[in-house]
């Protein structure tokens, strides 16, 4: 008996104990964190009806909180015939404190069934210091996680007006040391811009000095409008990445990083009254006005661009005024809009078609662009000058009207037509514009091309091979210039005082050139033995030795030759040079 | 040699080709439209007229017949003539409106057509150019070798001739590989079935709708490999489209 009370008193007490437990629970992923380290608070709850928990405490305590992941599982049971739905809750949300100390994470209230419960407050210790890789000795200077990687979002004006353009720089610095590393989200995302047209975004990447340290920049620069006078703000550039780096024993840590940027405030002030010309363009633009020719004919239409340069939304600047143009038909304008890469120059072409309608020496009055210049505080006009043409008259007194404006002859004779569809061309003379089709095939021709500059190179290089070779390889000079030298001699023998002793000398300088020796002083035997140990033909050999041995017989024999053998000599000796400069050639090659 | 064409051209159009062009022109207003079609096509056949503003008023008269294929078709080839003719792209624009789907042409790019055509940036002019410009650049680098041939100045000739070598190479790629580009065509037909491979006993994959552009980047035989705007391919017969590129002929 005594046993039972016991029982039913244990029993009693649990279920008293179950029923006093809170169905909601709390925790953070680490009691311990860096200044911006990424915890999480993880919020659970069981009950048939959980609702969101309130998270507004929280962030009142100066700890930022992202967006939760979410968890749920649902369960029915039936107790006594009674089907009741659990569900069990789990929220994770990731949080950071941008500064150092010991943070409460207050009570957080979630209603259950109903009912409000509370969590546990839980306490979070913030520090700043993080253990880095080796430094430097020069630098001294304590490195802190929010030292490897942070975010900066730099504004080119904060006081501006209505429509004027802003550059806004969002700026991400990882240190360029220490082997620091930032997991970034796959899209960057932007922050709230809400009241600003968005303009021309482009991103760069940058190395730069900041605070003593290198960093590697990535930049992204965005070109804002404010669409509308007030105080405007530019929403904080959020978003949680993973930094990498080395301690000083050179283990790689790793920490989830919140990157925040604080909100940026802009002052706009409305425009002053608006002339009535303006269209709407701010900022600062110039005006160019393009007239191709000055000598017009009647009916044939001349395109007038008018050209607007400058930083400024391009979808506010309207089209210039055109004046009046009674002589004249002016089209609508015809728009392009081009913006530079890299900046916020932007150029906005209005290209118009006139077509003089009637002769004559007429005035193109002035083209005026107004714009507000937030420099000068007002309106501006940008005014191009008057330009005096000369209208022709159409030499086939025809009644076309031009429509199409461009260069060629053919589009200027196509006369407007009511319906959606441009009439034929009925001008014979278009038809002479003959094309081709265009197409990036080579024709043959070209293709084989390249052919003759390479003959050309081919050529010019054995020749320069072979000038290099007589500048300064004498020998090879000597035999080059060998047979030249000995036929001239040869030829110019019977009209010299001695010509056989010409003829001599010029057949042993011959041989010698060509053999790279002495020439001079050579006798005949010797020739004789030198082309025989360069096994040159023995009749060729035998036929110079005669041709020497002859000259030598008539310069001691002391009697002048008479013409018709010193010629019969020289047409021999010509000969046989000839027939040893090949053989000699022939036996080096 | 251009120049001696277009005088013969002239003289000869100012004599008959004028005459059928202006009797074309008048059956155009008088509302014989296959009248004027032939005018016109006589001369594309007769003369090898190959004008911007013949090919126009083809399309003009074949517009106003009521085929809007043949129309498309030859303000294309207008267009693939003079990009700029604005009268050829506004009246373009009007036909395809009245086209069954209106559908854009294919894109060029989306199409592969080898990675060589792809990835390589020059077209076979410019890699002409270049290796005409490495051959004049090894011919300037020899002539400083021959006065001053430093070691330098004898790896930069050697570069030059490997340079021009290596693009005159690219040139030939690149030449072939455009040979085989697609080539735009209109259909041409009411409607064109489509098959996946060459047999018209399959069913069609997709139809195409006269008017409707494609890339054609196959022949074989009496069939054609079409690229339809939005990744769709098949094989067609060959006449039920027009290639712009052989317009006329």
């Amino acid at each position: 008996m005594r046993c039972y009370v016991v029982y039913i008193a244990l029993a009693a007490w649990l279920a008293l104990n179950a029923h006093a437990q809170s169905p909601v629970s709390a925790d953070v992923s680490s009691r311990r964190v860096t200044v911006n380290e990424v915890f999480t608070i993880i919020i659970g709850a069981n009950g048939s009806d959980v609702k969101e928990p309130d998270m507004s405490g929280v962030a009142e305590a100066g700890i930022v909180v992202g967006a939760p992941s979410h968890q749920s599982q649902t369960s029915i049971r039936t107790i006594q015939g009674k089907t009741t739905m659990m569900q069990s809750r789990t929220w994770r949300f990731p949080a950071s404190i941008a500064n150092e100390g010991t943070y409460t994470i207050p009570r957080i209230p979630v209603v259950v069934d109903g009912r409000e419960y509370l969590t546990q407050p839980m306490t979070v210790e913030v520090t700043r210091t993080v253990e880095m890789g080796a430094r430097p000795p020069h630098d001294t200077a304590e490195l802190t996680i929010d030292d490897l990687a942070f975010v900066r979002a730099i504004v080119s004006k904060s006081n501006v007006y209505q429509g004027e353009p802003i550059l806004l720089k969002l700026r991400f610095y990882t240190l360029d040391q220490y082997y620091v590393n930032v997991e970034t989200p796959r899209a960057w995302p932007f922050p709230e811009t809400e009241g600003f047209y968005l303009g021309v975004q482009w991103q760069q990447n940058v190395t730069e000095q900041y605070a003593g340290r290198n960093y590697r920049i990535t930049e992204i620069n965005q070109a804002l409008y404010p669409a509308m006078p007030g105080e405007l703000t530019i929403g904080a550039w959020q978003w949680q990445g993973g930094v990498r780096w080395y301690d000083a024993r050179r283990r790689p840590q790793t920490a989830a990083r919140m990157f925040a940027t604080e909100p940026v405030r802009i002052t706009v002030s409305p425009l002053p009254p608006r002339p009535a010309n303006f269209t709407g363009a701010v900022g600062l633009f110039r005006m160019n006005v393009q007239l191709p020719e000055k000598q017009w004919t009647q009916g044939t239409p001349v395109r007038l661009s008018v050209t607007i340069l400058g930083e400024g939304n391009p979808n506010t600047i309207g089209a210039p005024t055109m004046p009046e143009m009674p002589w004249a038909h002016i089209s609508d304008p015809e728009v392009e809009t081009h913006q530079q890469e890299n900046s916020m120059e932007v150029t906005k072409s209005f290209s118009y078609l006139i077509t003089p309608l009637d002769a004559g020496e007429q005035v193109v009055p002035p083209v005026e662009f107004t714009y507000f210049s937030p420099i000068h505080k007002d309106y501006k006009t940008e005014r191009f000058r008057e330009i005096p043409v000369v209208v022709q008259p159409a030499a086939d007194n025809n009644t076309f009207v031009a429509i199409g404006g461009s260069a060629e002859e053919q589009r200027r004779r196509i006369a407007v037509f009511d319906g959606d569809m441009l009439p034929i061309i009925t001008d014979a003379q278009a038809l002479a514009v003959n094309m081709q089709w265009k197409t990036a095939r080579l024709s043959t021709f070209a293709l084989v091309s390249p052919l003759m500059p390479l003959m050309l190179l081919l050529v010019t290089q054995s020749l320069l091979k072979h000038w290099r070779r007589l500048t300064q390889d004498r020998s090879y000079k000597r035999r080059y210039y060998a047979k030249t030298k000995c036929l001239t001699a040869i030829s110019e023998a019977p009209r010299g005082q001695d010509p056989t002793e010409t003829l001599y000398r010029a057949i042993n300088g011959f041989v010698g050139d060509m053999l790279d020796i002495n020439g001079a002083g050579l006798t005949s035997s010797e020739v004789e033995t030198l082309l025989l140990e360069r096994n040159v033909d023995a009749e060729i050999t035998a036929v110079l030795v005669r041709v020497l041995k002859a000259c030598e017989r008539a310069r001691y024999a002391g009697r002048t030759s008479t013409d018709e053998e010193v010629n019969a000599l020289c047409d021999t000796a010509s000969d046989i040079v000839d027939r040893l400069h090949a053989c000699l050639q022939e036996k080096r090659s | 040699m251009n120049m001696v064409l277009l005088v013969i051209m002239l003289s000869s159009l100012s004599g008959d080709g004028a005459d059928i062009f202006d009797q074309a022109n008048e059956a155009y207003y008088q509302g014989d439209n296959i009248r004027a079609i032939a005018g016109y096509e006589r001369l594309i056949s007769e003369f090898g007229v190959k004008s911007p503003a013949l090919f126009y008023n083809l399309g003009n008269a074949w517009f106003k017949e009521g085929r809007l294929g043949k129309a498309v078709l030859y303000y294309e080839a207008a267009l693939a003539l003079d990009p700029r003719f604005d009268a050829a792209s506004k009246n373009l624009e009007t036909v395809l409106k009245n086209t069954k789907r209106h559908l854009p042409a294919p894109d060029r790019n989306e199409l592969n057509r080898g990675a060589f055509l792809h990835y390589y940036p020059f077209t076979p002019m410019q890699s002409l150019l270049l290796t005409h410009a490495a051959l004049a650049a090894a011919l300037v680098l020899l002539f400083v070798c021959y006065r001053r041939g430093t070691p330098r100045v004898k790896w930069l000739y050697r570069f030059s001739l490997v340079f021009a070598a290596v693009f005159f190479a690219l040139t030939v790629g690149s030449n072939l590989a455009a040979r085989n580009a697609p080539k735009l065509a209109v259909t041409v037909r009411d409607e064109a079935p489509v098959y996946f491979s060459m047999n018209e006993l399959e069913s069609p994959r997709f139809l195409l709708y006269e008017g409707d552009r494609v890339l054609i980047d196959r022949i074989e035989g009496d069939w054609a490999r079409v690229y339809a705007y939005g990744g769709e391919r098949g094989w067609t017969r060959k006449d039920n489209t027009g290639i712009v590129e052989y317009s006329g002929i």
